[in-house]
């Protein structure tokens, strides 16, 4: 019986890897200069004060070097990337109006079908644009905005202006962070007003078609006093023999007493490099989630960090990183308690086969004042063969005599008693070990909604096929 | 100054390292052998602070257990190069009022079957700061491997910092590795039940202190616990806070 209901479940890889023919109406001239910078501000006709940001942030990435801790991005040649491009899509509210070849790609992925079942809106966006954005009439009516960035710009060009690469991420943060606020295209903007609870999530889906392109999506969320989200971020790329670039920055403004769980699976090809940056500044008695799973891409750095600056404001991460072969999950989380009686809590768990190289830096700051808040961190990873390596670097600082700070790592492999007491019950290694698997990472899975659990214990089930035995 | 010491296979050894002397020390020791090496350092009255280097060789079945409770900046490599090679790293730092004072610590697992336990404490008393720098690294071949690092910090002023730098580098699967950082005060309520039993609060404060390190107190020998325990009700004497 227990064998029947085990039987594997069979994914088709196919879903994520179908590439549409490139018909690019438009595309910057493969590499990075002012010129490129002044072409995409030109194609969205935006304001002078963004032109000229954009052209501050160039100069401090050609001024920037990456950190010496920083895993090799050698092999990526930034002129080699095409910057921009546009598909020829124009943003609808209907799937129906979204062009077909586009259309089907994101019914694969089951987009719209996600919508009208789970999400309080969903916004998708294909290559350098956003190709839908719809946010239910209910959420509407009670002055939910959620919008895609360039029309949030010219629609709500106050607010956009205010919190923009200025207060939570400026644009001189680190090297990356510069590149993409210099070229950033589509993303997504969402406004809560103050005590609106969002009951379902809200959903954006990031996918890449074209070869050699590089996604640049600005994210910017503010949660007013008193008010809660879900948001969910999803992306996914074909494979190609050449690199692919996604340089994403997500902004998160927790106000006071508000709540805001970003969730987000990122999966793309095995050419990408990931290199995102996100961060949330939360005012007092605020709570800000962060749960991710980072499966797919060549190199991932991703280390989102949680500034708490209200008295009383809290932080969680959950985040899930697997590397297969050829992969290099170099993931983490960030805590900044800025006031008093903050807190934060890590669960990071990673697996590494086939030679995979997973690393998690975890960064704790605690300061002066910072009187009474308290910080736990665990983080556990599972190696499956001599090939694959993992690496744990928690920096924990701590100025604050009045402050409680824990933290706890194991490394282990998959326990060959547990795995013999399942073989012994008739089920295959290889089962048996995605069971074992599962079960590490259920802490994460279980924050996930029911569709996305599902999605990412399928993800983990495709990628560890065949490397057992 | 440059110091060797070459232990023998098969010795029983005891090795102090007197932290007034800064410079290199390299320790090979011979298979099967057991040493102790205690990294003691200036007393308070001297308060120099030099820079110690100790470097470990350590061959197959060799035993060793190190205690460093000296105030110095010190950094220690551990080669783990034979096969079951063990090695015990036992740190406790008193921080004195506006004292610095860091500790570095490499360990290195090259062989298979090696264990090693990294154990540090660190008192510290107002404004003073101090930064742990610990990474073991397992290499392919030390399949079988056990390594743990632990660290507890004890903030006893109303400021005071410390930094704490972790680092495991696995590139075997067939190990065992763990590591664990606190960071916690005196707490009050405790203080309070000591002070309603008649102890003055200094003194109440100084028993708290004691029994947050009696974990490492309980492996250093006899004669270094008398003077560490000194060392810790001079954290609460009358100027100190």
């Amino acid at each position: 019986m227990l064998k029947q209901n085990l039987k594997p479940i069979k994914v088709n890889r196919a879903r994520y890897d179908k590439k549409n023919r490139a018909n690019l109406v438009y595309q910057t001239p493969v590499g990075l200069s002012a010129r490129t910078v002044r072409n995409i501000s030109r194609r969205k006709q935006e304001p002078d004060w963004l032109l000229a940001k954009r052209l501050q942030a160039l100069k401090i990435f050609k001024k920037l070097k990456m950190p010496k801790w920083a895993p090799s991005t050698a092999a990526l040649n930034l002129n080699k990337i095409t910057y921009y491009a546009e598909a020829g899509q124009k943003e609808a509210t209907k799937w129906e109006d979204v062009p077909k070849e586009i259309r089907g790609t994101f019914e694969r992925l089951g987009i719209p079908e996600a919508e009208r079942v789970a999400l309080a809106g969903a916004g998708a966006q294909y290559e350098s644009l956003m190709a839908y954005h719809k946010l239910k009439e209910e959420w509407e009516k009670q002055g939910v905005i959620f919008e895609n960035f360039d029309t949030a710009v010219k629609k709500h060009p106050e607010m956009v202006r205010e919190y923009f690469m200025n207060k939570c991420l400026p644009v001189g943060y680190h090297k990356y962070a510069a590149l993409h606020g210099a070229v950033f295209s589509g993303g997504t903007f969402i406004y809560v007003p103050k005590n609106v609870k969002v009951g379902l999530p809200l959903q954006a889906y990031f996918r890449m078609n074209a070869e050699g392109l590089g996604q640049f999506e600005h994210t910017l969320i503010i949660v007013d006093e008193g008010a809660e989200l879900h948001y969910i971020e999803g992306c996914s790329a074909p494979r190609y023999d050449t690199a692919s670039l996604h340089v994403g920055c997500v902004e998160i403004f927790v106000k006071k007493g508000a709540r805001m769980r970003y969730s987000s699976i990122e999966n793309w090809s095995k050419n990408t490099y990931n290199l995102n940056t996100k961060r949330a500044v939360v005012e007092s008695d605020g709570v800000m989630e962060w749960v991710s799973g980072n499966l797919g891409s060549g190199l991932t750095m991703l280390y989102p960090c949680s500034a708490l600056v209200g008295e009383g404001a809290k932080t969680d991460f959950l985040s899930i990183a697997f590397a297969g072969k050829g992969q290099n999950q170099d993931t983490g989380t960030k805590s900044l308690h800025l006031a008093s009686n903050t807190s934060s809590t890590v669960v990071s768990k990673s697996i590494a086969l086939a030679g995979g190289v997973t690393t998690y830096r975890g960064q704790v700051k605690i300061i002066k004042g910072a009187k009474k808040s308290a910080s736990k961190a665990m983080c556990d990873s599972l190696l499956f063969d001599r090939t694959s390596v993992a690496n744990t670097y928690p920096s924990i600082d701590v100025e604050e005599p009045h402050a409680d700070v824990a933290h706890e790592a194991s490394v282990g492999r998959v326990g060959e008693e547990q795995l013999f007491y399942l073989r012994s019950r008739g089920i295959k290694e290889e089962q048996a070990t995605q069971m074992i698997v599962s079960g590490f990472i259920e802490p994460i899975v279980k924050k996930l909604p029911f569709e996305y659990a599902i999605e990412l214990n399928r993800l983990i089930e495709l990628e560890m096929e065949g490397s057992v035995g | 100054m440059k110091k060797t010491f070459i232990i023998k296979s098969g010795a029983v050894e005891k090795i102090i390292i007197n932290g007034r002397d800064a410079g290199k020390i390299n320790i090979k020791v011979g298979k099967n052998s057991v040493v102790d090496i205690f990294d003691q350092g200036p007393t308070l009255s001297t308060g120099s602070d030099p820079d110690l280097h100790v470097k470990v060789i350590a061959e197959s079945g060799s035993k060793i257990s190190w205690y460093g409770v000296n105030e110095n900046n010190t950094s220690l490599q551990v080669d783990l190069l034979g096969k079951k090679a063990n090695v015990a790293v036992n740190e406790l730092n008193i921080g004195t009022v506006e004292s610095k004072s860091k500790r570095t610590v490499l360990i290195n697992h090259i062989a298979p079957e090696t264990q090693s336990a990294f154990l540090g404490f660190a008192l510290m008393q107002n404004n003073s700061e101090h930064n742990w720098n610990v990474t073991t690294t397992i290499e392919r071949k030390a399949k079988k491997s056990t390594a743990n690092q632990r660290i507890n910090n004890l903030l006893l002023g109303v400021s005071g910092a410390v930094k704490n730098h972790l680092a495991l580098i696995i590139r075997n699967n067939d190990v065992i590795c763990t590591h664990a950082v606190a960071t916690g005060h005196l707490d009050e309520e405790q203080i309070f039940y000591a002070q309603a039993r008649g102890l003055t609060i200094k003194k109440s404060k100084a028993l708290m202190a004691r029994g947050f390190v009696a974990p490492i107190f309980k492996l250093l020998p006899n004669d270094l616990e008398q003077e560490l325990e000194e060392k810790i009700d001079y954290l609460f004497h009358d100027n100190a806070e």
